[in-house]
């Protein structure tokens, strides 16, 4: 490694810092926010280093609210959605890319359509379909319109990553007697799993953070989400924006953890999943 | 695109594959269509369940005279007169341009930022973990709570923004950047960047992995720079994600509605059409008008989609040529 | 709890199945994992004949609302009501009133909707006719404004729940550093602001909520009125672009571009209130609650605020204040023994002793209008003396189904106007124009 070498790494570390600096800048002022004292929060100018720590947001976040109930739907709704939208997904898009039927193009346009109308045009009408179904207040009634709304993406960038496989893995499985679920599961599933995490971590992200479907179809108290959780502290009497940022903090920091868990599964490239020619 | 830089899809290999195993292959190409849709079939069932009634009765309404605040009328059909409107509603006509604008200001800038975030997540490094939890943070925020605190981030009086900018000499004063129309459009795009960059930034990493080490190894022996390495390798081989990525993205943003409906509710020209759609829907109760907005966002999307679609050719679908 | 855990434990299974077919060996198989999270929160057996009421109010008045109910339901046993709590948005809880009633769903049978909305609801047919299960005794204890407020076509199609009106909240050490008296003018305000700036950390003389929102059409239609002007003549003719009107609204933009802080076109409530509480503002103008709010542990200003009238413009002689709070309505695809049991609900919402108790916990101002003499709140709230003439002056923004449309119309070109976008004449002429348009 020579000096010129050594300059070069430490310009990508500082690049690297400015960068994730800009990007945290304002959770970190979130968090800060968070363990403010509430004279500090919206003090002029900015205070950015809280002058003692203030743990009362936090315990309000869990006190005042049952905040550990919405922490527990939002990821059971959120792992359901991300499992199910994966299995399903996968197994369209494997179709889609790797076997031969007529209208592909047709079925990946309509597909996609799904993910083309505003929102707020869709509310109306889904909520007629789940009273029908008798699903309003049920997580089904959040995990099936979750599902749809994340199918799009999911089977369109899977499709896209299976069809860069080669197709000499299926001919030998097929000789191998493996069936045709057999060679989606144990041998195409497993090839895209870089991919298969990125997208599932994009699905439960949203899943996680949907606003405006969780407000609508959950209406009893025990069945709410962490967002429509948030968006209910503030009152007339007070807008707590120290426990809507202590929430917040509650609310991402799962997510962190995850990402900091599966990132190497997200990174574990296709080198170690054995397509090396 | 060119084929030769993938050595996993030569055409050679799988027809000498192929050729040894055809009885064998036979056997499976009948039942293979079948076997496609009958995997295809829970997407298709719950997208036509709970996707389609939606999008039909949007069609169906658009067509009607449905002003929720009139039942006296009857809501009569009237054919396409809903959709004539839109092109004499100035500000029907005015939104749109704002959307197309912000989709392709905030799309090129998150496709930039996104990159760039990719490839540095993609790199071996110390600390490279921590990293890539902390650039896909501002993605995991709740957009609700995340508008909110741009809003204060804006603020003219106590806002961090404000602060940042004096201390660094920037600006003299404090400024009401939310109050002017420039302002208002930069604050939207940097929140709007700052919030889905990452989503790029992940899907392109995804397709990163993608790209097999030997590749870059082989390419370095051949004495290939950087530049040429990124361009005749990495491009090629990520080129069909990052065009996906583009697409959804494109999507969501000609679709933006939180972030503007917190920031700024619309003010300083920056209603946008899914704003404009909202308000004739649910403020003014104009089911017609308001569902005749959002199928033409439909299919200025669709339009789009397809130009996508173009770009991207026969190589999603079609690999057996 | 143990509900979630058995659903996690029925997802898990169904997952292990579908991986089973993973086998090699396995068949070709679809997925049937339509919906693993089946379960639902059941609800307690009631007895059955028990009329089970739903509802729907917003989390502004959320915690006291909740105790009232908790009071009526302790009361008798006759009718239960569960409670639907949305956020403390006015345009969410519009949307999801709107989704639920355009569908005819009867998943909630009362809701608390804001004023200004009752036009709108009650041409739209969703809301039951409230004549037939109240007499006008009940009505004649309330403040009047407020009952027109509730009353479209005629029909008493909505209760008065509480009221709201704005109040000029200013600093009160200030003035008397001045030696000055409170100013009944915007030109008297103007004046004062002159010199008060620099003295107690004062650095802006006005202080209100000018984003484009419906709080920007509160405020302005307070100039016109306090100029001497109107949105609407008796007839219901727009008569926007008048002098006064024009006169208002510079009298606005002055103080928006001379006194107010820069980023004024960007406030709504909260913002505002932040400004005024770090102890910036001479004054402010906000809704009564203020009074308790903006003295609380994160305000800079604490006991040294003081409250009066609106002040006036040329061309206007009373103060007039913009009149806002929440009805009780009631659905009106719900069956007939359900809306008879919302009524039951209604009465006792509305009787002088709920308001009563509601006004304690609540600080909001009460429709009944004895309550505001009533010697109990005088001790808590000693500003309601005063603030019942505010009250009792205050005006409705206009009554239209169409309000959606002229609320939009006037918060577009006003704060264009405002901004500096479009001269203020034009800005009405234009608004003029867009309103006669729809009342066509």
């Amino acid at each position: 490694m020579g000096k010129n070498n050594i300059f070069k790494l430490l310009l990508f570390y500082v690049f690297v810092i400015l960068f994730v600096g800009i990007i945290v800048l304002p959770f970190f002022w979130q968090f800060m926010t968070s363990i403010k004292p509430i004279s500090e929060i919206a003090a002029i100018p900015a205070k950015w280093i809280p002058s003692y720590l203030h743990g009362e947001f936090y315990k309000n976040v869990f006190t005042k609210h049952p905040f550990g109930r919405y922490l527990l739907n939002s990821a059971f709704v959120a792992s359901t959605t991300t499992v199910l939208s994966i299995l399903i997904g996968a197994s369209a898009a494997y179709a889609l890319a790797r076997l031969r039927f007529k209208g592909k193009k047709f079925m990946l346009m309509a597909i996609l359509s799904i993910s083309m109308f505003p929102t707020i045009a869709t509310l109306s009408p889904i909520y007629l379909l789940l009273k029908e179904l008798h699903l309003i207040n049920k997580y089904a009634g959040l995990v099936i319109p979750y599902i749809t709304f994340a199918l799009p993406l999911t089977i369109w960038l899977l499709t896209n990553f299976f069809s860069q496989l080669p197709k000499g893995f299926e001919e030998a499985a097929e000789i191998d007697g493996c069936s045709r679920m057999g060679i989606f599961f144990r041998i195409m599933l497993p090839l895209i799993k870089p991919a298969i995490f990125s997208v599932a971590l994009i699905v439960f992200i949203n899943a996680w953070n949907e606003y405006i479907y969780a407000l609508t179809f959950m209406t009893n108290d025990l069945m709410r989400t962490v967002p429509v959780g948030i968006a209910l502290f503030p009152s007339n009497y007070e807008l707590p924006w120290g426990d809507m940022a202590a929430g917040s903090v509650v609310v991402t920091v799962p997510l962190i953890i995850m990402v900091l868990i599966f990132q190497k599964k997200i990174i574990a490239g296709l080198t170690a999943g054995g397509i090396k020619e | 695109m060119s084929d030769s830089a993938n050595p996993l899809s030569d055409i050679k290999l799988k027809e000498a594959i192929m050729g040894k195993k055809m009885k064998k292959h036979n056997s499976m190409i009948s039942t293979e269509a079948r076997d496609a849709w009958l995997m295809m079939a829970p997407a298709l069932i719950i997208l036509l369940i709970v996707a389609v009634y939606p999008i039909i009765r949007s069609f169906w309404l658009s067509l009607h005279e449905m002003i929720l605040t009139d039942p006296g009328s009857g809501y009569p059909f009237i054919g396409l007169k809903n959709y004539i409107k839109i092109f004499q509603d100035r500000k029907a006509v005015n939104s749109i341009i704002f959307t197309l604008k912000f989709t392709i200001t905030t799309v090129s800038l998150e496709l930039l930022i996104g990159f760039a975030a990719a490839l540095i997540m993609n790199k071996a490094f110390r600390g490279k973990g921590l990293v890539r939890a902390a650039i896909l943070i501002p993605w995991a925020i709740p957009t609700t709570v995340s508008a909110l605190m741009w809003k204060f981030i804006y603020n003219d009086q106590y806002g961090l923004f404000n602060d940042v900018l004096y201390r660094l000499g920037v600006i003299d004063s404090y400024k009401a950047w939310l109050s002017t129309s420039d302002g208002s459009f930069m604050a939207l795009v940097i929140t709007d960047v700052w919030k889905t960059a990452p989503y790029m930034a992940l899907l392109i990493l995804a397709g990163l992995q993608m790209v097999s080490e030997s590749l870059y190894e082989s390419a370095k022996i051949d004495g290939a720079g950087v530049v040429k390495r990124f361009y005749y390798i990495t491009l090629p081989m990520v080129k069909n994600t990052v065009i996906v990525a583009l697409l959804f993205r494109t999507l969501d943003a000609f679709r933006v509605f939180d972030l503007i409906s917190v920031m700024t509710g619309g003010a300083n020209k920056t209603e946008s059409i899914a704003i404009y759609s909202y308000k004739n829907l649910m403020k003014f109760l104009d089911f017609g008008y308001g569902s005749a907005l959002a199928v033409l966002i439909f299919i200025v999307v669709f339009i789009i989609s397809l130009i996508y679609m173009k770009v991207l050719g026969d190589k999603l679908t079609d690999m057996e040529g | 709890m143990k509900k979630l855990f058995k659903q996690v434990l029925v997802l898990g299974l169904a997952l292990t199945m579908i991986l089973s077919l993973a086998a090699c060996s396995g068949k070709t198989e679809t997925e049937k994992e339509v919906n693993t999270a089946e379960e639902t929160v059941t609800e307690a057996a009631k007895p059955s004949e028990q009329v089970t009421l739903r509802f729907s109010f917003d989390q502004g008045v959320g915690e006291p609302t909740q105790k009232i109910v908790d009071q009526f339901n302790a009361s008798q046993d006759k009718i239960k009501v569960e409670t639907v709590l949305l956020p403390q948005d006015a345009n969410v809880v519009h949307d999801d009133f709107v989704n639920k009633l355009a569908t005819g769903d009867t998943s909630i049978d009362i809701m608390g909707l804001d004023v200004v909305y009752i036009a709108e609801f009650a041409s739209a047919g969703w809301l039951a006719d409230l004549g037939q299960y109240f007499d006008s005794d009940v009505t004649d204890t309330m403040i009047k404004g407020t009952v027109d407020a509730a009353t479209y076509d005629g029909k008493l199609v909505a209760m008065p729940w509480f009221t709201n009106s704005s109040v000029l909240f200013y600093r009160k050490d200030v003035i008397d550093q001045l030696g000055a008296a409170v100013p009944t003018t915007y030109k008297g305000w103007m004046e004062l602001a002159d010199k008060a700036v620099g003295i107690n950390g004062i650095e802006y003389g006005a202080d209100f909520q000018a984003s484009q929102s419906e709080a920007l059409v509160c405020n302005w239609v307070e100039y016109v009125w306090n100029h001497g002007g109107d949105i609407l003549d008796s007839n219901g003719k727009p008569v926007i672009n008048s002098a006064q009107n024009v006169a208002a609204t510079t009298t606005m933009k002055t103080l928006v571009d001379k006194y107010a802080p820069e980023g004024v076109t960007t406030y709504s409530e909260t913002e505002s209130e932040q400004v005024f509480k770090e102890g910036k503002c001479l004054f402010i103008r906000d809704w009564s609650g203020f009074w308790s709010s903006g003295q609380g542990e994160d305000s800079k200003v604490t006991g040294l605020i003081g409250a009066t009238t609106l002040p006036i413009g040329e061309g206007g002689t009373d103060p007039h204040s913009c009149l806002g709070g929440l009805d009780l309505v009631v659905n009106n695809s719900i069956s007939d023994t359900q809306k008879e049991a919302a009524a039951e609900f209604i009465r006792y919402m509305v009787s002088a002793e709920t308001q009563k108790n509601m006004t304690l916990i609540s600080s909001q101002p009460p429709v009944v209008k004895d309550v505001y003499k009533d010697a109990d709140i005088l001790k808590e709230i000693p500003f309601y003396a005063d603030f019942f003439s505010v009250i009792e002056g205050g005006k409705s923004r206009p009554q239209s189904p169409k309000y959606a449309k002229v609320s939009d119309a006037i918060q577009r070109y006003i704060h264009q106007a405002l901004t500096g976008e479009i001269e203020v004449q034009k800005a009405l002429d234009d608004l003029q124009a867009e309103v006669e348009e729809l009342s066509k």
